[in-house]
């Protein structure tokens, strides 16, 4: 079971998070500027990375924030990025 | 049938205050308590004799004193703070406290939370935010007996008892 | 009944303890310390069952968790299918059986079978039985009569079990001299260690062997270490304790049969180490000649163990059978136990010189260059069959035990598991760790060194490395000396049948699987590791191929003339050796299996009628409260007309409650809800709905302004775990500069809803203190206040149309306020209400329900909350895909009522609306029923429905299809009663 480290609660098992997606997919500042097809793409593609991605974690069951971290998916190694 | 050497108390309501605010409001909150917040995630300090404050992020805190005085506190920070970003809530009622104790009981915790708990890394003073069974839970260590506080929310008190009697397996 | 085959003295068994026991139906003897298998050679059995498929006699094979063969049913209060004899200790009353074996192992009517193995080779299922088609069914049950293994217990399991957590520094799997001599290591330099081991004795190989330390027996070392570890109050050591698994991120889970304390019956660790140190030995393998499977034929380190552990001889007259050094130490090992070797037959031609000497010595006569062709016997082995020397010139030897040598094979599961990837090693023909992935280390025999001395000292070195690396100072462990072991200089001999007799050449004994399957799996064409496994079956039986895996690879590189290093191996899966279902479920039984959140009313809801039920969020509520002998129809009907005619009571305590403050709260508000949230004034509420960022209905409620800076939310009990989710994912992912708090606090209040026509009376009658009445305390008003000598916040919201007043108080108070209530309501009849009631009253005012008649299809349009979508805004979550998925045209699935004519007809939810075209005969689904009740206030059934167009269908007839046959309906508003709103606005 993968052991996150959580930057303000340090390692606890993965049962503890929830995770959140890719870093990049932020919400757009103005949705209505954005097309048909740009919007399905934020909404629905994902990226898939096989290597290191970043992606969000939240710890639901402790400290309850949300952070970021860079998680290989090849291995599940996962390394602190930085708070949020 | 046998069981662990521990023993489940139910212990009465604290008094306890949700706290989040940004550094300038949390600054003249420790100016109004005397003390300086801790900033260290499940850090717990002690405020007064009968008062305690812990860490649980970077921007909020539980504080928890007798059942009852938390009001006038509440007011005195809201004085405080009122020109600052933040946001203080009563939940005294919102927590039920349970302590689990006797030469066992660290085998009993064990089959309940997954953070490490060996006294080395976990003694009198700790306290962590985790998971219990299957909710959350406020794990402190109250002595080397050892004892331990189990706190939970008020409408997972049944079960957090009924999972605890189970572990202690009597 | 006497034990013919136990040493008069030696072994580590009790000799004092004697202890009866039954197998098969008939009584032995044993003693404390025996396993069922060493009782068992003690009392000469030699036929313990039958194999899979062709039932053949099989024996035992192996001392450990290798076994291949000997699989037992115990019976009795121990009901439990397929343990392994050789690990199982006996105790007084153990009953056990033979698997697989009717009417008994001796005598196997399917045993017959053995004479058509020519027709059930490898894969033969899925060749044949395919005629007639439809007949499979039947071959299918014959065939699972014949195949299967022991029979399933007959009684739930009484037993208790546990799951541990475990934090430590290092975790030392196995304690064989490698491994106690890294606890050891790690132990004295003052880390957390944990040293686990399945056998119930800690020594590892030490138990099996004559070996010695600094000159000393090498038992005497062993209890020394044991005396020092159990001393040291950061060691834990474990026996019958299994490392099953290794997962990411060093967790481990540890399987402990017979823990320390007697009322659990099996304790599963979970174990999270910062650093492991693999010493889990090497398993022996056997080799490949015809009928190698008879009983009396096992491995040589197998054979030693039950001559010194457990102090029996597994045979009288033996003859070793060897392509690697090892098979002397055995062979001479087995002469000082009594038991008579005639011969030694060495594959190798030039084997080392002073082995030779010390087996003549011994009085074995070493026959080099030789092969064992074939074992001769059935119910036990007679003899062999070998073949000499290049001419092949053929000899017959008679024994009754054959022990054969074929090799030592790491037990690498663990490291493979842990993500490493084994590499070939010519120099031990096996395969061994590759390198680390994890923060692990494989030390003594796993790693490919298969000597006393590297144990001892790669294990000492990796205890302290592990130590160091974990903070502490490494302690020091004294170098010890050993006598010299020669190198193994295997002989990669991976088949010695010859043609023609290959069938009978077992690889895999567990699923009887033979060298001639493997050839004809290659033929086939399939020719990887994994097919060659699957087709065949090979390494795919309950030992899951620990003593044959390497064999099967290096036959299959052998027959296509390749590196057995480029076959490579089949991915390693825990669990390592079986996990019983206790085990892994743990603790946790009936109710306490999901969560149960209750509120301050629980318990009067269970002491008082009320049917409870999960309803989200991990809540059990009452579905309706039921008067005695009334059904659950009738206790609804009879709720929903109190409501709506004099007074009801609810439990609104799981709703979700969030406090939100902070300067951008209503920016915050504005964005997440679909309407304005501008101007409410203090003491105000205001229903809202929350899209999903992909335009789906999330959820509704009513937020109210509680004081200059502070709003409460409120969520619908099912969603409001969701509901917070979503909001603090906004906040802290993408708008992380809106200075906004959300505290959830649905726990510290409980909430009471009284609603009907005298709802205003029974809080006047219970006492409070601020005017309630029409003018004063308007619909979506909220005040503090006090009700029943209670601090409380009173609030006019609406889930079921009526005259509605909540009244939060702190949790303490919760039931307080509810029997002040219940008392005050007695001249009311006041009835409390459940959520099936609470389902009906909102379908006869068409209050829809996110989730239902608002499904993934359904817009905020389509359910006619369109007036709830705020124009001015230019953005909200949900917005853009709202627009998006309406401008993609189509035909809108709207919300309608329906009235059917028949009144008493109650539309199933779910049943599909269709409409007839111009051809009668063709239906067309126009949607379907979302809920439908029969109304006790209209006295007839309603229902609402999504239809495709529906508002434009008003006045129409629809057609619903049921199971029972179809009926029809007026599509009509969603709304039976009160359309204005005049009763909850009064």
């Amino acid at each position: 079971m993968m052991y996150i480290p959580c930057p303000h609660c340090g390692h606890r098992n993965a049962d503890e998070f929830v995770y959140g997606g890719d870093s990049d997919k932020r919400r757009p500042e103005n949705p209505e500027e954005v097309s048909d097809a740009g919007w399905s793409d934020y909404i629905y593609s994902v990226p898939n990375v096989k290597g290191v991605a970043e992606e969000y974690w939240r710890h639901k069951r402790g400290c309850n924030r949300w952070f970021v971290i860079q998680r290989d998916s090849r291995t599940d190694r996962m390394t602190q990025c930085s708070g949020n | 049938m046998s069981g662990y050497n521990a023993k489940l108390d139910a212990i009465p309501r604290k008094g306890m205050l949700d706290l989040r605010g940004d550094a300038e409001a949390v600054r003249l909150c420790g100016e109004t308590l005397g003390c300086r917040f801790p900033e260290e995630a499940n850090a717990k300090i002690a405020v007064s004799d009968h008062s305690a404050l812990i860490c649980l992020s970077d921007d909020h805190w539980i504080f928890e004193t007798a059942d009852g005085l938390q009001v006038e506190i509440l007011q005195q920070l809201e004085l405080a703070a009122a020109d600052q970003f933040h946001s203080f809530c009563d939940v005294s009622d919102m927590y039920a406290h349970l302590v689990l104790s006797g030469p066992e009981a660290i085998e009993v915790l064990a089959q309940c939370v997954a953070i490490d708990i060996h006294p080395r890394v976990f003694g009198p003073g700790s306290t962590a935010r985790c998971a219990f069974a299957d909710t959350v839970a406020q794990v402190s260590c109250l002595d080397s007996s050892p004892a331990y506080e189990i706190s939970v929310l008020s409408s997972y008190e049944r079960y957090s008892i009924d999972w605890l009697l189970m572990a202690i397996g009597s | 009944m006497t034990e013919e085959f136990r040493n008069p003295s030696g072994g580590r068994i009790q000799r004092g303890c004697p202890i009866s026991f039954q197998f098969n139906g008939r009584r032995y003897t044993g003693f404390l310390g025996d396993t069922l298998a060493s009782a068992l050679i003690a009392n000469g059995v030699s036929v313990v069952g039958r194999s899979q498929k062709y039932h053949r006699p099989r024996g035992i094979m192996s001392a450990g968790l290798e076994e291949t063969n000997a699989f037992v049913q115990l019976a009795g209060n121990d009901d439990e299918p397929n343990r392994l004899a050789t690990t199982l200790p006996i105790h007084d009353g153990l009953v056990a059986h033979s698997v697989n074996a009717t009417p008994n192992a001796d005598f196997d009517v399917a045993s017959l079978l053995g004479f058509f193995h020519r027709f059930i080779p490898a894969g033969f299922y899925y060749k044949t039985f395919m005629w007639p088609r439809d007949k499979w069914d039947w071959y299918g049950r014959r065939i699972r009569k014949i195949a299967g293994w022991g029979t399933a217990p007959a009684k739930p399991e009484g037993g208790r079990y546990e799951h541990r957590n475990h934090h430590c520094d290092v975790l030392v799997v196995g304690a064989g001299p490698a491994g106690l001599s890294a606890a050891l290591g790690a132990g004295r330099s003052g880390a957390r260690v944990l040293l686990v081991d399945s056998d119930s004795e800690a020594g590892g190989k030490l138990l099996s062997d004559n070996l010695t330390i600094n000159s000393r027996p090498a038992l005497e070392w062993l209890d020394n270490t044991l005396t020092e570890l159990d001393l040291m109050p950061n060691v834990i050591r474990l026996s019958r304790a299994t490392a099953t698994g290794y997962f990411t991120d060093n967790y481990l889970t540890v399987l402990e049969e017979c823990p320390d304390k007697p009322w659990v019956r099996e304790r599963l660790w979970k174990v999270r180490a910062k650093r492991v140190i693999l010493a889990t030995g090497a398993i022996e393998r056997t080799l490949l000649f015809a009928n190698n499977d008879r009983p009396g034929i096992m491995l040589a380190s197998a054979a030693m163990t039950y001559c010194l552990r457990y102090g029996t001889r597994p045979g009288n007259t033996a003859v070793v059978f060897t392509n690697n050094n090892s098979g002397y130490r055995h062979a001479i090992g087995l002469v000082k136990a009594g038991v008579a070797v005639t011969a030694l037959i060495d594959t190798r031609k030039d084997a080392d010189s002073k082995l030779r000497g010390d087996a003549a010595d011994s009085g074995i006569e070493v026959i080099a260059d030789a092969r064992v062709i074939s074992a001769k016997g059935r119910r036990r082995v007679s003899g062999v069959s070998i073949s000499v020397g290049k001419d092949q010139s053929r000899r017959r030897i008679r024994c009754d035990l054959l022990a054969v040598s074929g090799g030592w094979n790491p037990a690498i599961h663990l490291y493979s598991q842990s993500g490493g990837k084994p590499i070939y090693s010519e120099r031990i023909a096996s395969f061994v760790p590759g390198e680390s992935v994890q923060n692990e280390r494989s030390v003594g025999a796993c790693s490919g060194d298969l000597t006393l001395q590297s144990a001892l000292a790669q294990g000492a070195e990796a205890g302290r490395e592990a130590s160091r690396l974990c903070g502490f100072t490494g302690a020091d462990v004294a170098t010890l000396d050993c006598e010299h072991e020669p190198d193994p200089c295997v002989d990669p001999v991976w088949d010695c049948s010859l043609p023609g007799s290959q069938s009978s050449a077992f690889i895999d004994f567990n699923n009887d699987v033979t060298s001639a399957d493997i050839r004809l799996a290659m033929r086939e064409g399939y020719r990887s590791v994994e097919l060659v496994k699957r087709y065949t079956t090979a390494g795919m039986g309950i030992d899951q191929g620990k003593s044959s895996s390497v064999s099967i690879v290096g036959l299959i590189a052998e027959i296509a003339d390749v590196e057995p290093g480029s076959v490579g191996t089949t991915t390693y899966r825990p669990a390592y050796t079986p996990v019983s279902f206790g085990a892994m479920a743990g603790p946790i039984k009936g109710r306490l299996i999901v969560p149960w959140r209750r509120t301050p009313m629980t318990d009067w809801f269970l002491d008082n009628g009320g049917h409870l039920d999960e309803t989200g969020a991990q809540f059990r509520r009452p579905l309706f409260i039921a008067k005695a002998n009334e059904s659950a129809s009738e206790a609804v009907q009879r709720e929903g007309l109190a409501v709506r005619n004099q007074l009801g009571i609810y439990d609104s305590t799981p709703l979700g409650k969030i406090i939100i403050q902070g300067p951008d709260t209503v920016a915050f508000l504005n964005r997440v809800y679909s309407n304005n949230w501008d101007k409410l004034p203090v003491g105000r509420g205001k229903f809202g709905f929350m899209l999903y960022e992909d335009g789906r209905l999330l959820d509704d409620g009513v937020t109210m302004r509680i004081s200059d800076t502070q709003y409460l939310m409120s969520n619908s009990a099912g969603m409001a775990d969701v509901v917070l989710d979503h909001l603090e994912r906004l906040l802290h992912i993408h708008w992380p500069d809106l200075k906004v708090y959300l505290t959830p606090v649905t726990d510290q209040w409980a909430v009471v809803c009284v609603c009907g026509p005298q709802s205003r009376r029974v809080l006047h009658d219970a006492g409070i203190d601020i005017d309630i009445s029409g003018e004063a305390f308007k619909f979506l008003d909220t005040r503090l206040c006090t009700v029943a000598g209670l601090p409380a916040r009173i609030s006019r919201v609406t889930y079921t149309g009526e005259l509605s007043f909540e009244v939060a108080v702190a949790t303490r108070h919760g039931l307080t306020l509810w029997n002040a209530l219940i008392a005050a309501g007695q001249k009311f009849d006041i009835t409390p209400v459940g959520s099936d009631t609470s389902m009906l009253l909102r379908t006869e005012k068409g209050f829809i329900a996110a989730g239902l008649e608002g499904d993934g299809y359904a817009d905020i349009y389509d359910v006619g909350m369109g007036w709830l979508v705020s124009e001015k805004k230019a953005d909200f979550v949900g917005k853009r895909s709202l627009e998006k998925n309406r401008r993609s045209g189509g035909k809108r699935p709207e919300v309608v009522g329906l009235l059917p004519h028949d009144r008493n007809f109650v539309p199933p939810k779910g049943a599909p609306v269709v409409e007839y075209g111009d051809d009668q005969d063709e239906p067309r689904q126009m949607g379907m029923v979302t809920i439908g009740f029969y109304s006790p206030n209209l006295g007839g059934s309603i229902a609402l429905a999504q239809l495709r167009d529906g508002r434009s269908c008003l006045g129409q007839t629809a057609t619903i299809f049921t199971n029972a046959g179809v009926e029809t309906a007026s599509i009509c508003e969603p709304v039976f009663i009160d359309p204005d709103g005049e009763r909850m606005r009064g």
